[in-house]
This record gives structure tokens, sequence and C-alpha cells, in this order.
């Protein structure tokens, strides 16, 4: 039980600390690339909305909501690589 | 099931490059088949067109010519403020995104035809008109032309190029010899899904090659390939509707407006613009448009058309 409430502690440290730098990130290094984070998820939430209520209602397959969801797992991924690779990061692992 | 049988060997051609299967089609085939096809889609517009000629479509021509401009214009702001491109690199990917695609095209009139969907037969013309306009605007747009090379052998490069040559050819031989045309058409006509067949093939293989390309702005570009195409299927099939076009015609405009060119676009912008980098235009174009298109956009501008729009 002990090492359960330890590995969650680990894991929620974790998670703070990964919140704390996507903050500082956002505020210090994505005015440069927030247009595009924004068009990304944008892009990838309204293909995966519309694909889904076409799906549903059986106008056509489900092409557009796996497309939206391969969109938005593309975007997730290179929003937290570019967390990794902002100085900020650098700087606090430092 | 809902996938088109030609759709299913680019799927094919994908999955084998996916899983490194010794899956090896030579050059030679790749290029014949494009000869096939193009000449194919150049001969049946040329039959069409001596049966249609009026003032009505050159009208239609220049509606469609102003598309290709309009396109390029729409995605370099997308590219140059949104992704924040370098403007060359905007420009040179505006510039595919204006240009269309055969492939795409053809496999869009092998989904009408397998659905037995009636469309416009003199569309190879608006292939044709699509094919040059957005070069023009993608240079206007990088502004950074070549010092000291003439125009002629960018004109050269923008309408002598493979695909213009053996369009415009077989247009102009159908045109003008659609009398004999008949004794051609087994291979032309009858073989066409044939073709369009093992052409995917390949084209599936050469697009998971691309996938492994995209580099640091992949995300960025896998977005705007699947959002550019989607605008411009809107715009060609609000044009459609604009010029009275049938619901086939306004599914093939949409096609049309949604592709992306990646033969005819690279072999001008090498040559014109040297400076520019033609592999994310290209990987974008190749490897995540055209399946798109193929895949999913086909299907879906077919659809919508088919219900929304008060065509005939």
């Amino acid at each position: 039980m002990f090492v359960y409430i330890k590995i969650l502690k680990h894991q929620f440290n974790s998670i703070a600390i990964w919140m704390h730098t996507s903050v500082v990130y956002q505020k210090e290094e994505t005015k440069m690339k927030s247009p595009r984070i924004i068009f990304e998820f944008t892009v990838a939430l309204l293909v995966l909305g519309t694909g889904t209520a076409f799906a549903l209602s059986g106008f056509v397959g489900w092409g557009l909501t796996a497309t939206g969801a391969l969109l938005l797992c593309a975007s997730g991924l290179s929003w937290m690589q570019s967390l990794n690779q902002s100085p900020s990061t650098v700087v606090q692992k430092r | 099931m809902g996938l088109d049988i030609v759709v299913a060997f680019f799927l094919l051609g994908a999955v084998a490059q996916c899983l490194r299967a010794p899956l090896s089609l030579p050059d030679g085939l790749y290029q014949t088949l494009t000869i096939l096809l193009l000449l194919a889609i150049g001969l049946k517009g040329g039959i069409a067109l001596s049966e249609h000629l009026t003032p009505t479509l050159l009208l239609q021509s220049a509606a469609v010519l102003a598309l290709g401009i309009v396109l390029p214009l729409l995605a370099f702001p997308l590219l140059s403020f949104v992704g924040q491109l370098p403007r060359i690199n905007a420009a040179t990917i505006a510039a595919h995104y204006g240009s269309v695609s055969v492939a795409t095209y053809a496999v869009g009139v092998a989904f009408l035809e397998s659905r037995q969907i009636p469309y416009e037969p003199y569309f190879p013309l608006f292939v044709a008109v699509l094919e040059a306009p957005a070069i023009a605007v993608g240079l206007w747009l990088a502004r950074q032309r070549k010092k000291g090379q003439g125009h002629g052998q960018l004109v050269r490069e923008v309408l002598l190029n493979q695909g213009m040559v053996l369009l415009l050819g077989g247009l102009l031989i159908g045109w003008l010899m659609s009398d004999q045309t008949g004794r051609i058409m087994p291979l032309f006509g009858d073989l066409f899904h044939g073709v369009l067949a093992l052409f995917l093939l390949a084209m599936g293989q050469k697009a998971a090659q691309r996938w492994g390309e995209l580099g640091k702005d992949a995300s960025f570009l896998a977005s705007f390939g699947v959002a550019m195409p989607l605008i411009g299927a809107a715009l060609g099939a609000a044009l459609a509707l604009l010029l009275g076009l049938s619901a086939g015609g306004a599914t093939l405009l949409a096609v049309l407006g949604g592709s992306a060119s990646y033969i005819a676009v690279p072999a001008a912008f090498s040559v014109a613009l040297p400076k520019a980098d033609l592999g994310p235009a290209i990987t974008a174009s190749l490897g995540i448009t055209f399946p798109f298109n193929v895949l999913v956009g086909i299907p879906l501008y077919s659809a919508l058309i088919m219900t929304f729009f008060p065509i005939a």
C-alpha cells in the first residue's frame, strides 16, 4: 500500500512539474508558435467532431473521424515535444 | 464493402511499404502507367470536346482558371502567418496546393463511374486549365526568381512538362480525330481501371515512403494537408454550383479543388526557384493530401454534394 502511495505521489509530482513547465512555456515561448498550435488543434477537433457526427448519422464512414483522431494525436505529440525542447524546460532541468 | 476496388490497391501498396515487403515496381512501369493515364484522360476529354465546344464552356474554363489563382492565395497566409514557414517555402507549398493532381482526378472519375454517376465529359479540359496558374501565383508570392534567368525556360517548364504535353496532346488528338478513336480505345478506355489500380499500387508505396520525411513541421503539415483540401473542395463545389454543373461535375470540381500537385509544380519550381525546399511540399501533397483525398475526401465530397446541393 505504502509503495502504491509513493508511486502515486511520484506520478502526481511529475504531472505537477509538467503542468508548471507547460504554463511557463505557454507564457514565454508559445507566443511565437501559438497560432500554429491553435491551428493544429482546431483542425484536428473540427475534423474529429464533424467526422463523428457524420459517421453516427450514417452519412459517411469513419474515415474522417480516424483522420481527426490521428491529427489530434500528432498535434498533442508535437506540443509535448515542443515543451520538452523549450528553453524554460532546459533552465528548469539545470 | 464501401471501399472502391482501385483504392484497395493504394492501401496494398502503402501497407506493403510499411511492412517493408519486397514489392519492387520498376520505375519504367510507373512512368508507362502515368503516360497511359494522362493520354486516356486527355483522349476521353477530347472526344467529349468535339461534341460540347460552346461559348459556355469557355466561360466555365475562365472561372476554373480563377479558382486556380485563388487557391494558392488562400493557402499562402495559412502557411506563412499561421505556420510561420519561410516565405519561399510557404509560396512553394501554396503553389502545389493551387495546382491539381491528375491521379486524384482519375480516382474521382473511377469513383463516379463505379457508381454510375454522370458528369460533364469535357472535364479533362479543366484539369489542364488548373495545372498552370498556381505556378505563376506561387512564383509571384515567392518573388525570388533566379537572377539572370529568362522567362523562356520557366514558360517551357510550365507549359511543356510531361503532364501538360500528354494531357493537352491527348485532348487535341481526341478532339480532332474523334471519329478514329474507336481503334485505340481498347487500350485507353477499357483498360483504364486496371491501369489505375496498378498506378495506385505504386502510389501507395511512394506515399508511405514519404511519411518518414515530414520532419519538424510534421504535425502542422499534416493539419494543413487535411484542412486545405477541404477548403479547396468547398470552393470547387461552390463554383460548380455557380456554373450550374451536374452533381458528378460538382464532385469532380471539388476533387480538383481539393487535390495538390506533386509532379508538374515541383518540376517547374526546381527550374524557377532552385532555392526552394521542395521536400515538405511534395511530402505534404503526396504523403498526406493524396491519401486523404483517395481514402476519405472523394467519398465525402460526393456524399455531401449528392445530399445538400440543389443540382441536377
